[in-house]
């Protein structure tokens, strides 16, 4: 094997190692840089999404030049695909700006339609919110139809640029990607594209049942979402693996996290465990009132990117069930000294003693400003030197 | 007479239904201003118990927003019976959801609750330029100006911000405090705002503190 071949292999077995609990010969490093790549290699967030190859060569550049052993994920969206169809959900505020998705565009089903929803999420899916929220698909045949041809082979086209991509980073960086595909929770599909988060809290407060039945009708057909995507690609060595990013838990009452998200939560992440799939969630705000309910998942089966957590209390209640990933606070990057982003990356992996930690910021880092890269490259290279397990 | 203290842990609940038949029963009488007040406070104060309730993890963000909801319906159901200014105001606010960044549900809570505590807040929306915030500071002399932000991105927003407001002269006579998830004690510094807070409640206090 060439030089470059034994480094991709030797950076993913140090990552699937660390993610079923096993101990590595160190923390691996997981690069969570999204668009801020794109300013980091001289492109605007626009202008990654108009041409994927851009988000290649920004990558390529991550890869190169950031110490680290793993990259998250491609990050640009199919601008081509949204154009296609005809969105209006995704705005830039200025041409310089990431891409930002409003709450008015997700209200797009009324709360009286819930029964109907329920009844057949695919067909309400297809006959009522894909044409409100794509003007193409609202219009007469064979214009919808165009469209919707359209949509489908941009994003082919890209779905074969992404594997291009992935490729190269093999190839020629010997940079394994971690995600194969993301998956989001039923309630956060109704509250983040149906009805507005808005909407979604008025709905749990004025038609609980309806919603939590709409809930539980959506959830088979979010694994089907899921499962298309693991086999969209070729096989892999390594089990696949989905990013669920989870947008509402930090904002429900517990007893609401109980009837409403976790149910089908737990649902989805013992299909996927039962199926070798690694379900990796990220634990968007502060997880802390349901770390007891996180020891009921698959032991070693998923893991989890967390955003906020005292790496004690985290380590405490859930070494033996999931690999930790994340922690570093995104703002340090971009406001701290060098001096400071190691003193915290230090007190981190002293906290993460014995495995089941991977590093990386804790959130995805989006914005120009979001870190510098000569802090990121500093702390890349401490963990590696100060994480090497004795 | 409405049972006043009923409306109150109404509101505190956020039982619609308890609180919809007192405010019909207020409109179905004549001369009903002085009481349509009445029942304003009382649902302020149900707000202000929302504010305990979500301080001490009982409530969490989805519960204050949809409070914010509830206390805006019952206000828009009681405003003809209002008179016009009636009721002094305890400081005035003027508030954005700062340049670059268009997430504004913090930004709503925070204005629905300092609005429950008497505050008048002039809500400039969101991506709101630098230069407007300071304009209209300018305009209404407000005592306290809040900004707010999801994205990292919002942090620079505010930092400009608050470096206008200084080149304007504004910085001695105002109080800036920011809000949203990014925010901590060194952004607070870095940024040159008076204070931060990632807990509307806690946020309301701090501007009361500052008019007190």
């Amino acid at each position: 094997m060439s030089e470059v071949m034994n480094l991709y292999q030797e950076r993913l077995d140090r990552v699937f190692k660390t993610l079923r609990l096993e101990q590595a010969d160190r923390v691996p490093v997981l690069a969570t840089y999204g668009t801020w790549s794109s300013y980091f290699a001289g492109y605007t967030d626009a202008e990654t999404n108009w041409d994927t190859d851009k988000c290649g060569k920004a990558l390529m550049k991550v890869a190169d030049e950031l110490s680290v052993d793993m990259i998250h994920m491609i990050y640009n969206r199919p601008g081509g695909v949204y154009q296609a169809l005809g969105s209006s959900a995704f705005h830039y505020l200025s041409d310089s700006n990431i891409v930002q998705y409003s709450d008015e565009s997700a209200q797009i089903m009324k709360d009286d339609e819930y029964p109907e929803f329920t009844k057949d999420p695919f067909k309400f899916l297809v006959e009522k919110v894909l044409p409100r929220k794509y003007t193409e698909l609202a219009k007469d045949s064979p214009m919808k139809d165009l469209a919707f041809a359209k949509g489908a082979m941009k994003f082919g086209m890209y779905g074969a640029q992404k594997g291009g991509i992935e490729g190269a980073l093999a190839a020629q960086y010997g940079m394994p990607l971690l995600f194969d595909g993301i998956i989001l929770h039923p309630l956060d599909w109704i509250a983040d594209f149906f009805r507005g988060i808005k909407g979604a809290f008025m709905d749990i407060r004025r038609r609980p049942a309806e919603f939590a039945e709409a809930i539980q009708a959506f959830t088979p057909l979010v694994i089907r979402l899921g499962m298309g995507q693991v086999h969209m690609g070729p096989p892999k060595p390594n089990p696949k693996v989905l990013l669920f990013p989870l947008h509402l838990p930090p904002m429900l009452k517990t007893s609401d996290f109980d009837k409403f998200y976790w149910p089908s939560f737990k649902m989805i992440m013992e299909f996927f465990a039962a199926h070798n799939v690694y379900v990796i969630p990220f634990y968007e705000g502060d997880w802390s009132r349901y770390y007891n309910h996180l020891q009921e998942l698959p032991a070693k089966k998923t893991m989890g990117w967390f955003e906020h957590g005292d790496p004690k209390e985290l380590k405490d209640k859930l070494k033996d069930t999931l690999c930790i990933i994340g922690l570093f606070p995104a703002t340090l990057l971009q406001y701290g000294t060098k001096e400071e982003c190691i003193a915290k990356a230090k007190e981190l992996i002293d906290g993460m003693a014995g495995g089941g930690y991977i590093f990386g910021t804790d959130k995805e880092l989006l914005a120009p400003a979001d870190g510098k890269a000569e802090n990121i490259i500093a702390v890349n290279k401490f963990v590696m030197e100060y994480g090497i397990y004795k | 007479m409405v049972d006043l203290k009923v409306l109150t842990q109404a509101m505190s609940d956020l039982d619609e239904d308890v609180l919809n038949k007192a405010i019909d029963e207020v409109l179905s009488k004549d001369d009903n201003a002085a009481e349509a007040q009445e029942v304003v406070k009382a649902c302020q104060q149900g707000m202000t118990l929302v504010g305990e309730r979500y301080d001490s993890g009982e409530y969490f963000i989805g519960d204050l927003v949809f409070a914010g909801e509830v206390l805006q319906s019952v206000m828009d159901k009681l405003k003809p019976a209002l008179s016009a200014g009636s009721s002094a105001k305890g400081g005035k606010i003027v508030l954005a959801t700062v340049f670059g960044d268009l997430h504004d549900i913090g930004k709503n809570i925070f204005r629905s609750m300092v609005e429950a505590a008497n505050f008048e807040v002039i809500d400039l929306g969101i991506n709101v330029p630098v230069n407007q915030i300071v304009d209209k500071v300018k305009e209404v002399n407000p005592d306290i100006v809040g900004l707010s932000g999801v994205l990292t991105l919002a942090l620079d927003s505010m930092k400009e911000t608050v470096n206008a407001l200084n080149e304007a002269g504004f910085r001695n006579s105002v109080k800036v405090i920011i809000g949203g998830v990014p925010v901590n004690e060194n952004v607070c510094k870095s940024i040159g705002a008076d204070a931060f807070s990632t807990n509307a409640a806690e946020g309301v206090k701090i501007c009361q503190r500052w008019v007190g």
